[in-house]
């Protein structure tokens, strides 16, 4: 569902002045790309309706600090979305809860979804940048950001010592810094 | 301020590995009290939620049950709504980055901000000038005086640090992050350095852990509090009082 970023950024500010029903509005226009991104984080439909309500409520709590000039509404809505899924993913693999899903199924699933997708500008730049690094640490990447994947769970599906990780994402991060600018 | 670019830029790039969402629970939790505290690091985080934004677009929309919004109305009376205007300091970081690009106000650096191609070639000074206030903030004294110290150590190459944490109560020092690991008969040593006084030993560990040196029970906190921690590789067996070669990291607390 698109919506456009305009009306988005109404909603929020509605919000921030304490409107329920704005809340409401956004939740319809903007549910669908939340849960798709929780969802994508963890898997499991119990876990990702709980990052979604969390998100939500987050988006609630804080729609007071939004500065559209910062960041447009769909992208700081999405970053409150990310931020739950990875609270709950973190504390669930600290208690021994986690389960890795299989690395080559979920790329092949990101590559089918995007084939024919018609993407931004800024989107197009990005991969550009990203097309740069080696082939391991792009999909690090990828996994991270999409998948939520972090250091040690890297390190255990690509068989490298955590540090390893690291040092590979640094500099993934840091030629992206570097290709795109701030 | 010595080693400030480096330090700085390792800061950067953790809010990086934040924002891409790969730290590890610890880190992140970190990462957002530090954010919380520090306008420059929201600045870097918003920074970095906007470069890496654009990916987002792949992601597949799919509808949520329906009975998931009854859920967060039900839940907003146990919300308190936080009040609109940003930490002080924020747009004053905002307005330093546009200060040092040549852009008359905030709104125009903003307004650069927003068109990626035309900035590309500003980028490395932008980030530079971010860094500069990123250690500024950080190396500040935090004015909770029970709260953990957490000290950033770097070293003279391309490395990711070590992220240490002072536990001022306990008197011991957490090592939550360690760059990579030694050969089996090598282990980290680390030491507290105070002015010109001979290092002090804490402890080794060959990964993360903590240590509770009796020596960190002797000294008072505003001394530990200017101290800066360091890093050696000693072999195993090794019980010198002195490192046997030169510190591979090091830093101050924030």
């Amino acid at each position: 569902m698109t919506e456009a970023p305009v009306r988005l950024r109404d909603f929020i500010e509605a919000v921030a002045e304490g409107d329920r029903s704005a809340l409401e509005h956004l939740y319809k226009a903007t549910s669908d790309k939340l849960y798709g991104v929780v969802l994508r984080v963890l898997r499991k439909p119990e876990l990702a309706e709980e990052a979604l309500a969390e998100a939500y409520l987050r988006v609630w709590r804080e729609a007071g600090h939004y500065a559209p000039v910062l960041l447009d509404p769909t992208s700081w809505l999405v970053m409150h979305a990310r931020r739950a899924a990875l609270d709950i993913a973190r504390k669930r693999a600290e208690l021994g809860h986690e389960e890795m899903a299989d690395v080559s199924e979920q790329t092949a699933e990101t590559e089918g979804e995007d084939s024919e997708r018609v993407v931004s500008d800024e989107l197009k730049q990005l991969l550009g940048c990203m097309a740069r690094l080696s082939a391991d640490p792009r999909l690090m990447l990828l996994l991270a950001y999409y998948d939520g994947w972090s250091h040690t769970e890297l390190a255990i599906e690509f068989d490298a010592p955590p540090g390893t990780i690291r040092t590979w994402m640094l500099r993934g991060l840091e030629q992206i810094r570097e290709c795109t600018g701030p | 301020m010595h080693g400030t670019m480096k330090l700085t830029d390792d800061t950067d790039l953790l809010v990086g590995e934040y924002v891409l969402g790969i730290l590890e629970r610890e880190e992140r939790r970190m990462l957002e009290e530090i954010a919380e505290r520090e306008p420059s690091v929201q600045a870097a985080v918003m920074i970095w939620e906007r470069r890496l934004a654009p990916l987002h677009e792949l992601i597949v929309p799919v509808a949520p049950p329906e009975s998931i919004w009854p859920k967060i109305a039900g839940g907003l009376d146990g919300v308190v709504q936080e009040a609109r205007v940003r930490g002080p300091g924020f747009f004053e970081v905002v307005s330093e980055l546009a200060r040092s690009q040549g852009a008359a106000t905030a709104m125009e650096l903003v307004e650069k901000l927003r068109r990626w191609r035309m900035l590309a070639f500003v980028s490395a000074a932008v980030a530079l000038a971010l860094a500069a206030f990123v250690v500024a903030e950080l190396i500040r004294p935090t004015p909770l005086p029970t709260a953990p110290l957490i000290a950033v150590l770097r070293s003279d190459t391309f490395a990711p640090p070590f992220i240490v944490a002072l536990n001022q109560e306990a008197r011991s020092l957490e090592v939550r992050s360690v760059p990579s690991g030694n050969a089996e008969d090598r282990s980290y040593a680390f030491w507290l350095l105070r002015g010109d006084r001979p290092p002090v030993p804490l402890g080794r560990l060959r990964d993360k852990g903590v240590l509770r040196p009796d020596a960190l029970k002797r000294i008072d906190r505003a001394a530990l509090r200017d101290a800066e921690i360091a890093v050696s590789v000693e072999p195993n067996e090794a019980t010198a009082e002195q490192p046997s070669g030169p510190f591979i990291y090091r830093g101050k607390f924030e």
